[in-house]
């Protein structure tokens, strides 16, 4: 018995269906373990310190494009180095979280350290320890350009809009007409120095969340991979269009078939 | 979905909503009044620390008091990013709270009024705990953990202030 041509055609389209799907599947089967790899990491970034774990892969800061600035500026007070690299400030080699760049100055004063920066005063104990972030609110000057200790021993400020001094605890501000005071100016960074900062700038720069989300998005490899991901998108709909479609077509030939077969066995 | 709430997020992120002196204009009536500090040592430290779950960062916190009333600005990490939150405290309890500083990409949500709201006239238990319970925000568990942290301790800040010398004013 031969088969009718139009079945014989729809045969062999099911046949290349079932070929084209299977190598689909196949080449989609990398996309669909990165992003479910990825997808299950994000879901639980915080439990995985995702958040606050730092890339150190050189090649991958490279992609990225961090790297730290060619110019470096220090201050010294005490016996410590405060050095502002882009927007981090470390304290020597030591990161303070809670001071933003650019530094405007810093100098020791009774117990503190005060490090000046934009809109900001930070008292630190001598040891380094975070005493007090003080800003607008606390009275800190507008614009500020200078810090810096007059001859009567009192901590001024250089603002944009004239000098100010402050009380010993730093919670009132005055402002002066004329004051005689040294200021703050920027010290050498020493070499060994530029070079352990610059590598620790490159090491709290990307948090591993940044990468994983890019890998989920594509985004790591820019616009083309965003067209990557979605293309990868597209494929898996039409899998599971087609997927769909051939167990259908599978099924109902197979009732048929029994069908057919039981219409043989009655006598 | 996440894309997409990124997408939403960014809008938001590093949202200054008020400045700190807009804040305390606004809860003194033009009227700011002195400064004070309070330092964290001893129990007030140790307290702070159990209400936070980790340490204040700093030694001393700035407030600013008009008779029983002090205001804070205080931070707080909602998920990597600090949060600004401006409280209002009296001594019948939490009098207002405001977002001046939003900078996580998700969970901005929590600077409505329909979330704030919840929180005046709330006070704190023997056990630093908040004395009414707060609805939370789907997507915003971070933010809302975050708030209520703050509240807790600038409840606990001013019964200090109210109880130590150590402090000015």
């Amino acid at each position: 018995m031969t088969r009718h041509p139009k079945h014989k055609s729809r045969a062999k389209l099911l046949r290349s269906l079932y070929i084209w799907h299977r190598y689909i599947g196949l080449s989609a089967a990398l996309f669909v373990i990165m992003l479910s790899m990825t997808g299950l990491a994000l879901n639980h970034t915080e439990s995985l310190d995702m958040d606050s774990t730092y890339v150190q892969t050189e090649s991958l800061l490279d992609w990225y494009g961090i790297q730290a600035p060619d110019k470096l500026s220090s201050y010294a007070a005490d016996t410590a180095l405060f050095t502002a690299v882009s927007e981090q400030v470390f304290r020597n080699a030591e990161l303070l979280d809670d001071i933003t760049a650019p530094l405007v100055g810093v100098i020791a004063y009774q117990e503190f350290i005060v490090v000046a920066s934009l809109g900001h005063l930070t008292l630190l104990s001598r040891d380094g320890e975070l005493i007090e972030n003080i800003g607008s609110a606390g009275g800190v000057p507008a614009g500020m350009q200078a810090i810096g200790i007059t001859t009567d021993g009192a901590l001024a400020i250089r603002a944009a809009h004239g000098v100010y001094l402050t009380d010993e605890s730093f919670l009132e501000w005055h402002e002066i007409d004329t004051v005689e005071a040294t200021w703050s100016t920027q010290s050498d960074t020493p070499p060994e120095l530029v070079r352990v900062l610059r590598t620790a700038y490159r090491g709290n720069g990307l948090p591993l969340e940044r990468v994983v989300l890019d890998l989920h998005s594509g985004r790591i490899l820019g616009n083309a991979g965003v067209w990557l991901v979605d293309a990868a998108a597209i494929v898996f709909l039409l899998l599971a269009i087609s997927g769909v479609w051939l167990w259908s077509r599978r099924r109902s030939s197979a009732r048929a078939h029994r069908r057919k077969m039981e219409r043989q066995d009655e006598p | 979905m996440i894309l997409i709430l990124l997408q939403v997020g960014t809008t938001f992120a590093d949202d200054a909503y008020q400045s700190p002196e807009e804040f305390l204009h606004e809860a003194f009536k033009d009227i700011t009044p002195d400064p004070g500090v309070i330092w964290l040592k001893g129990d007030v430290k140790g307290t702070s620390s159990e209400i936070l779950g980790h340490p204040y960062p700093g030694l001393r916190i700035r407030y600013w008091g008009d008779g029983d009333r002090t205001a804070w600005i205080l931070e707080e990490i909602g998920k990597v990013k600090p949060i600004t939150v401006g409280l209002v405290v009296n001594d019948e309890g939490l009098e207002k709270i405001r977002i001046l500083a939003f900078r996580e990409s998700r969970g901005w949500e929590v600077r409505y009024p329909f979330f704030t709201d919840q929180f005046t006239g709330i006070g704190l238990t023997d056990n630093h705990e908040l004395d009414q319970a707060i609805d939370g925000i789907s997507g915003a568990t971070l933010s809302v953990r975050a708030l209520k942290k703050l509240s807790r301790l600038a409840l606990y800040l001013h019964s200090q202030t109210r109880l130590s010398n150590d402090t000015t004013p």
